[in-house]
């Protein structure tokens, strides 16, 4: 058991903002009251939580669920109730996508590193990954899982979405007080503040060219996908990390970045995926689904 | 070398004017600046009442921004 | 990608509700209002639309001896979507008790006619000069919508109304907001006009002419300091018309900047230009004896028929620490009665979690108007225009008060503030005669209490 430190609490009003590093990323809870040991006590619950589930679901350690998939080395594997659920949804947006979002994917980091360089990977090398990839080899019934040999599973996609959301309803059980968790800019409250006062968020929209928008968010979430700083640039073509798994490639004309608010993290970080993935049609796609979307192009 | 003098004073000029250029914060940087009692219209009704009792005890009133009717108290 | 659209939402939505076990909803508004650094109602950040937001307060203002009142104020603005917004405001000012009617104390006992004409009040030894019927209700309503009219540009457009026993004052306002360099920067461009008519009881006084004077000698008259008399007989009528009227444009210039993240920055020009009848009916000046100092008489006062005013004000707000605000204010103003006036106040805004603790200091000092005399010597040329009214004399006041406030808990947003507020007016020079020893502009002490309470339905 790794002990990592308790989440730091910094007090504003009656506001209390506990923050922690979690997945990557810059954390933070911000809980609506004057009592700083319930604070304190929401924080620990919220990085909890998102522990549990990173350690849980992380490709990088070996006792997580992902490599014991993987260690059935084919075989059939009965996962838990949790597991099933973030598969069947993994499952759910392979197929509104088409095939372009895919929780196998995974392996195409070996060879695309989006680090500004110009290293574009080469036909041969994502060919020869081609066979390491793809939904329909896999065999999901629901409970046991048969992932191929050389294959494994990745939930990079939606794990972060799916934690907040998460972290907030394990919070909810422990206080009454208006909350908002925040992981890295995937973030959602459980409802408006003390007073009826909304939250203020502000977007960064700045890959727009023009200034960033600010919203006050009085229920539910806002996920952001995409990434201004990832990218490869060769030949003056800019190559966005977005990669489209039918492919191997990145998506062509992709948006910098694209902030969908919906009812659930995980939700709004699906449509903000699914909105880069559609490239140069991003803001068609959201006008046509009618949510409230910032694109940063 | 005078030459280069003025361009150097140029050059801070120029450095002056996009510092002032730059004043301000970027949207998502509005966290205090947002907040009710950061405000310049905070206590709308307190600074109404405020200007009606000045008005009519000094020579001076207004100033701050648009009040009131007027009352013939001065 | 093709996608077979309007099929995602819903499908979505209902494997994020598997994957979560759960049903969330969104409310969700873009708040492009509050990102503009000027200022519309308060807490405007927390009402939403389709709200209500009430905001109510109740002043009590009390001189020591001279004029108390009672001013309840009630506030109510409508959120409309698409940052629009309705507001109406209801003020009632209840004054009684006395007031000074500009006249030098004396000796002697002395009686004045009553404003109205009817009627007269006899003063002490000493005593400065109270009109003692000071009373008056005023009802003042107001109404304005805001809207913005383009991108970065906000118009506010208000009407107002107020009403007393012998005043009536219109006005229309309207003030533009242009918020540019990623709303950290905002003109302000405020026109207004007002029309105000002033009918008092007994009618206008003709300006410079004797009020009805008479020294109280008798025994009885000098039992009380105020004793009434029937003296209506005696009443020297110097009444013109019925009414008189005025009118008043107001155009403001702004710009407010965001300095940084904690601060801002505002500056505005103000120029009021006032035009009519600008004499208060209900002033006069003594004219003394030139070497006794005894007052003779009493003559209505005149002020200028146009009064053009100008100030410059500007504003600093910063946050400090987690929850304080510092807010400081300096105006000059000048017009051309030759008056000069600095204001400083300052207010710190002390957080406490829920509570607040604001301290308040004002200093404020005026230079005379041109005409601002603190009486007349009997037999020299009269003026065109005089006036003894304390408030156009040289003079410094302070203001000192405390607020207490709660933002949040059980009986919603309230506050009560505490202020002590103090004038001092310069002594008239030259003071001949017995008028040197006795005080002509004594300072004004008063008290305010002011109560507010916020809710919103």
């Amino acid at each position: 058991m790794v002990t990592r430190p308790a989440p730091q609490l910094r007090r504003s009003g009656c506001l209390s903002v506990a923050r922690f590093e979690a997945m990557a990323s810059p954390c933070e809870v911000l809980v609506d009251t004057p009592d700083a040991d319930e604070a304190r006590r929401v924080g620990r619950v919220v990085a909890d939580e998102v522990a549990r589930i990173e350690r849980k679901f992380s490709r990088y350690r070996d006792d997580s669920v992902v490599a014991a998939i993987q260690a059935a080395r084919g075989a059939a594997f009965e996962v838990d109730a949790e597991t099933a659920r973030l598969l069947d949804y993994g499952q759910e947006l392979y197929a509104l996508s088409a095939g372009a979002f895919d929780l196998t994917c995974g392996v195409l980091r070996r060879v695309w590193t989006f680090d500004g360089s110009d290293r574009v990977a080469s036909e041969q090398e994502v060919d020869a990954l081609k066979p390491l990839m793809g939904w329909s080899k896999v065999s999901w019934d629901g409970r046991r899982i048969r992932l191929p040999l050389g294959m494994q599973i990745d939930f990079g996609g939606i794990g972060k979405e799916y934690a907040a959301d998460r972290a907030l309803m394990r919070a909810r059980r422990h206080s009454n007080s208006p909350i908002l968790v925040n992981l890295g800019g995937d973030l959602c409250c459980s409802g408006p503040r003390r007073g009826g006062a909304a939250w203020q968020i502000g977007v960064d929209t700045e890959g727009q060219g023009e200034a960033g928008s600010m919203l006050l968010l009085q229920s539910g979430a806002l996920a952001t996908s995409g990434d201004a700083n990832r990218y490869l640039l060769r030949d003056g073509v800019r190559y966005s990390h977005v990669l489209d798994a039918r492919t191997g490639w990145p998506v062509e004309h992709a948006a910098h970045a694209v902030t969908v608010a919906a009812p659930s993290c995980i939700e709004a970080g699906s449509l903000a995926t699914l909105a880069l993935l559609n490239g140069a049609a991003a803001e068609r796609f959201l006008a046509l689904e009618r949510v409230p979307h910032w694109v940063a192009r | 070398m005078k030459t280069l003098a003025a361009c150097s004073v140029v050059l801070v000029v120029l450095g002056a004017l996009s510092g002032c250029a730059s004043l301000g914060v970027q949207p998502w940087q509005r966290d205090i600046l947002a907040r009710d009692e950061m405000s310049l219209g905070h206590d709308p009704v307190s600074a109404g009442l405020d200007d009606h009792i000045y008005f009519s005890k000094e020579a001076s009133s207004g100033g701050r921004g648009f009040g009131g009717g007027g009352c013939g108290c001065n | 990608m093709q996608l077979k659209q309007r099929r995602i939402g819903a499908r979505l939505r209902r494997a994020s509700e598997r994957v979560l076990e759960q049903r969330r909803s969104l409310d969700v508004d873009p708040a492009l209002a509050i990102a503009g650094v000027m200022a519309a109602p308060a807490a405007m950040a927390a009402a939403q639309p389709g709200e209500w937001e009430l905001n109510s307060a109740i002043l009590f203002y009390s001189e020591a001896d001279r004029v108390s009142a009672i001013e309840p104020v009630f506030q109510a603005s409508r959120y409309f979507n698409n940052d629009r917004i309705f507001s109406a405001k209801l003020v009632v000012d209840a004054l009684t008790g006395a007031s000074a009617n500009g006249a030098v104390p004396s000796q002697d006992f002395q009686t004045f006619t009553r404003p109205s004409g009817r009627g007269s009040f006899t003063v002490a030894p000493g005593e400065v000069p109270l009109d003692d019927t000071f009373r008056d209700t005023r009802l003042a309503l107001s109404s304005s919508w805001a809207q913005p009219l383009a991108q970065n540009l906000r118009g506010s457009f208000g009407l107002n109304i107020s009403k007393e026993y012998d005043y009536l004052s219109l006005g229309a306002s309207s003030v533009l907001d242009w918020d540019f360099n990623k709303k950290n920067t905002t003109l302000t461009l405020g026109l207004g006009y007002a029309q105000d008519q002033v009918s008092p009881e007994g009618d206008i006084p003709t300006a410079l002419a004797p009020q009805s004077y008479a020294r109280g000698n008798s025994a009885d008259e000098a039992e009380s300091n105020y004793a009434l008399q029937d003296g209506s007989d005696d009443a020297e009528r110097a009444m013109r018309d019925s009414s008189e009227s005025k009118s008043v444009i107001d155009l403001l210039l702004g710009v407010t900047q965001v300095i940084d993240r904690r601060s801002l920055l505002q500056v505005n020009y103000s120029l009021s230009l006032s035009d009519g009848y600008l004499t208060d009916p209900f002033k006069v000046v003594s004219v003394v004896d030139g070497s006794s100092g005894t007052p003779l008489s009493q003559i209505y006062e005149n002020r200028p028929d146009s009064r053009a005013k100008h100030s410059v004000f500007v504003r600093g707000k910063r946050a400090i620490g987690d929850d304080d605000v510092l807010d400081l204010s300096y105006r000059y103003l000048f017009d051309d009665w030759g008056m000069t006036s600095h204001t400083v106040d300052m207010r710190y805004r002390w957080g406490l979690g829920e509570w607040f603790l604001q301290p308040h200091l004002r200093y404020y000092m005026q230079s005379a108007t041109d005409f601002y005399q603190g009486f007349l010597i009997d037999g020299q040329p009269l003026p065109a225009e005089v006036s003894a009214d304390y408030r156009l004399a040289d003079m410094q006041a302070l203001t000192a008060g405390i607020e207490v406030g709660r933002t949040a808990g059980p009986w919603g947003n309230w506050r009560v503030a505490l202020e002590y507020y103090r004038q001092t007016p310069d002594e008239p020079g030259g003071k001949p005669g017995a008028l040197a020893g006795l005080e002509l502009t004594p300072a004004v002490d008063a008290v305010m209490v002011r109560f507010n309470y916020d809710f919103k339905l």
